[in-house]
């Protein structure tokens, strides 16, 4: 099933003058993925997927998309991905319509009402196919870009942080969209996101980045629950379940306390049992919330980057 | 003694000249009297440096007394002498005419006369005729007028019972020289100082005393 | 690439800026006819002024040709200020409104999407010269008829009115081929940057600095003059000489035409390479 590689990427590279924005990035999107593309701001996603789309030449490394060298087989290539990068940008002055017959036509496809009217069902926007897009709100416009995104069917698309902006009710929309296109139409996707949460409700695979560096890469359920999570129990009589963790086997994963919290890095399986064992130990359990180190990691680099 | 006679050999030579100046143009104006009315078509060429006019053909309706009308389907330029051409414009008014000379003007004897305007309202301030007296047709014209400008008229016939001419060459040329300047300003006047050339009128199918429709000359 | 270029002339043609040079033509042709004819004979006369004394004139010398000629000379400096609105929003347009990563991740290559807009860009130009025709010529006649036409140049030049109309062709075709560079030139600056008020101040500065220097009496200018493109423009005028130099004027046109090119040609590596970063 994962024979087919439909991006495959190798030392990457783009220099802004002395900035590494990516730095000699390696990655493979197999067919049907829905591969995350994960990195705080400015980690260097958008810089690499305006590379994959030839917005942005590359200053080393090689892409190839389908198989086929991007840089020689650009026009092949580029007919079978729709993308949405950044924000979704339209020609303010013509219409929803306009603009995906416009964006169609240029995707060579032949673009006609139906087609156009059932993407602009698709998303949401139907009612409003004679509007300028200067009127839309940008929920409307993002909508509008996943049609653009669709509309000339393609077997790849690459969605650059396709939920900004939207309200949780539209997020859900979109998420269900991306699964219902990997699951029931067989696409590829290649989703960037700065949110982990996202990725991990809908990614097969993903990749983490950070200053254009790859940090992870792997199977999403695989890499989040590798690895221990770090667990903070809050309970009633803190100074007796320290008591009686110590007097446990559970010492080994006991990591700190403080008020009436305790730290515990463990593995994930474990934590219900742990749970089992304060509660017979007469121990009031309030809360457990599990960090798994993969979201703490991330958080970190996120937090790091922000500063 | 010598004094007075020379005096009175001057007066008398004043009067004789005078005399015969007047005799010589009022032949000339009753010949013209014979003149009723006439049409006659006119081909006008410009050979200017400073005008580049294309050949244009008019007609020219007259009727006594001063009725003209000019019909043309183009544009024309015509000089003003060669409409009310006859130079009965001349004879119009209060003027003073002086006999010259006699010479011979291409192997024709006529007689030299100028004329002065007394009055200071007309733009010519000199002209002087040739007159082949023999003939009664003026043979050439020369004017001077405010802009000190000099237009010079040469009149050909192939018939002299009316004195209406077969051709005529206007020949325009100025005394001062061609300014340098050209601003917006002085554009007239250097356009008078380098107005320097000819305008050749041939005029044909003369229909003379033939009777014009006082219509013709409606909206003129 | 006929429906690139369709859908480039859509962007011009639906865009509200477009229609500027359109509505400034549109509102000062009728003023100037306007005018011209509330003066009527005036202008003859005072172009006349010292023929007046020893002519006399005949027939219709303010007439639609001469109307159209006086448009002609009197808003041919400015076209170009209607002209780089367009050209200057070419790519600049693009890059401010973020269209570009919409456009260059289609199946077309950056050299199509370059000349596409080239091509709706001269069709621009034509058709608002052809609205200047329009408004100029054809209304004038049909306003003020055909005759004459009374031209001044250090002589005074009257032709025939049979003897106007292919000049009034070649002229307007020459206006064309000038905009043409102008807008090439606007569309160069347009690729550079990525908003559209710097192309089109930055045409119109050029345009406006080198016509200075074109008409400047100075000796040093007169040699360096023959490369300005500006000085070529004005080679329109030319055909209302009474001899025309066609030698002369094709000469210029080589001039324009390889100007254009090299602007082009110049925009194309520019614009290939460009990183899109908007």
């Amino acid at each position: 099933m994962q024979s087919e590689k439909v991006i495959e990427v190798k030392g990457l590279t783009k220099k802004f003058g002395n900035l590494n924005a990516v730095d000699n990035l390696d990655f493979i999107v197999y067919r049907r993925d829905i591969f995350g593309f994960l990195g705080p701001n400015g980690a260097g996603k958008s810089t690499t997927i305006r590379m994959l789309l030839s917005l942005i030449k590359p200053t080393a490394g090689s892409i190839k998309i389908f198989g086929l060298p991007l840089k020689s087989h650009r026009k092949e290539i580029l007919k079978k991905v729709g993308a949405i990068v950044e924000k979704p940008d339209f020609y303010l002055y013509l219409s929803a319509y306009q603009n995906l017959e416009i964006l169609g036509r240029l995707s060579g496809i032949d673009v006609t009402k139906n087609k156009i009217m059932e993407m602009l069902e698709l998303v949401g926007l139907s009612e409003r196919y004679k509007s300028k897009v200067k009127t839309f709100s940008h929920g409307m416009k993002q909508r509008l870009g996943l049609a653009q995104a669709l509309l000339h069917d393609p077997e790849l698309i690459i969605l650059d942080e396709p939920t900004t902006g939207l309200d949780p009710q539209g997020m859900k929309e979109i998420r269900d969209l991306i699964i219902h296109l990997s699951k029931d139409k067989g696409k590829t996707i290649f989703l960037s996101s700065h949110i982990l949460r996202e990725v991990e409700l809908i990614a097969t695979r993903m990749i983490i980045i950070n200053k254009g560096k790859a940090q992870v890469e792997g199977n999403v359920q695989d890499l989040l629950n590798s690895g221990n999570v770090t667990v903070t129990f809050e309970v009633n009589d803190i100074e007796n379940a320290i008591r009686i963790i110590d007097s446990s086997q559970w010492k080994n994963y006991f990591k700190s306390s403080e008020k009436n919290l305790i730290y515990f890095e463990m593995p994930q399986n474990e934590i219900s049992f742990l749970n089992k064992y304060l509660i017979e130990n007469n121990i009031e359990v309030s809360a457990v919330v599990p960090v798994r180190s993969l979201e703490d990691y991330f958080l970190k680099i996120t937090e790091g980057n922000e500063k | 003694m010598a004094a007075i006679i020379s005096i009175l050999i001057f007066l008398h030579c004043t009067f004789a000249q005078q005399k015969d100046a007047l005799k010589i143009l009022n032949d000339i104006k009753h010949k013209y009297d014979l003149i009723k009315d006439y049409e006659v078509e006119a081909e006008i060429k410009f050979d200017f440096s400073s005008i580049k006019v294309p050949d244009t053909k008019i007609k020219i309706y007259y009727k006594k007394p001063n009725k003209t009308k000019i019909q043309s389907d183009n544009f024309a330029m015509i000089p003003k002498q060669a409409v009310s051409f006859s130079p009965i414009d001349l004879f119009k008014g209060d003027f003073s005419a002086v006999f010259i000379r006699s010479e011979l003007l291409d192997s024709k004897s006529v007689d030299v006369i100028k004329v002065i305007p007394n009055s200071d309202t007309t733009d010519i301030i000199l002209s002087t005729l040739w007159i082949d007296s023999s003939e009664k047709l003026i043979r050439k014209i020369e004017t001077v007028n405010k802009h000190s400008m000099t237009v010079r008229i040469d009149l050909s016939y192939n018939e002299n019972k009316y004195g209406l001419p077969s051709k005529v060459i206007f020949s325009f040329g100025s005394e001062e020289k061609n300014g340098n300047q050209t601003t917006q300003k002085n554009l007239g006047a250097n356009f008078r100082r380098s107005l320097n050339g000819t305008v050749t009128i041939i005029y044909s199918n003369y229909k003379i005393n033939k009777g014009i429709p006082d219509k013709i000359f409606i909206n003129n | 690439m006929i429906t690139l270029i369709y859908i480039e002339l859509l962007k011009i043609y639906k865009k509200w800026r477009t229609y500027i040079g359109f509505i400034a033509i549109g509102i000062l042709i009728p003023i100037i006819q306007l005018a011209l004819y509330s003066t009527k004979d005036q202008y003859i006369r005072v172009l006349t002024r010292g023929l007046q004394d020893s002519f006399i004139f005949i027939g219709n010398l303010f007439n639609g040709y001469l109307i159209a000629y006086l448009i002609l000379s009197s808003l041919f400096i400015h076209i170009p200020f209607l002209i780089v609105l367009v050209g200057g929003d070419a790519f600049a347009s693009e890059a401010t409104a973020g269209t570009y990563r919409m456009l260059l991740i289609r199946p077309v290559s950056r050299l199509e999407v370059i000349i596409s807009k080239y091509i709706a860009g001269i069709i621009y130009v034509v058709s608002l010269i052809v609205w200047l025709v329009l408004l100029s010529l054809i209304v004038s006649i049909l306003l003020f008829g055909t005759g004459n036409l009374i031209s001044f140049r250090g002589k005074l030049i009257i032709f025939d009115s049979n003897n106007v109309l292919w000049r009034f062709f070649y002229a307007y075709s020459f206006a064309i081929l000038s905009m043409i560079t102008v807008y090439s030139l606007s569309f160069l600056f347009s690729s550079l940057v990525e908003n559209a008020i710097g192309p089109i101040v930055a045409t119109m500065a050029v345009i406006i600095i080198l016509f200075v220097l074109s008409t400047l009496p100075i000796e040093f200018f007169d040699k360096i003059q023959p490369y300005f493109f500006t000085t070529h423009m004005s080679q329109w005028d030319n055909f209302f000489n009474e001899t025309v130099d066609f030698k002369e004027i094709i000469n210029s046109a080589f001039v324009l035409v390889g100007y254009s090119i090299g602007f082009l040609i110049l925009t194309s590596v520019i614009f290939i390479r460009k990183d899109i970063l908007s």
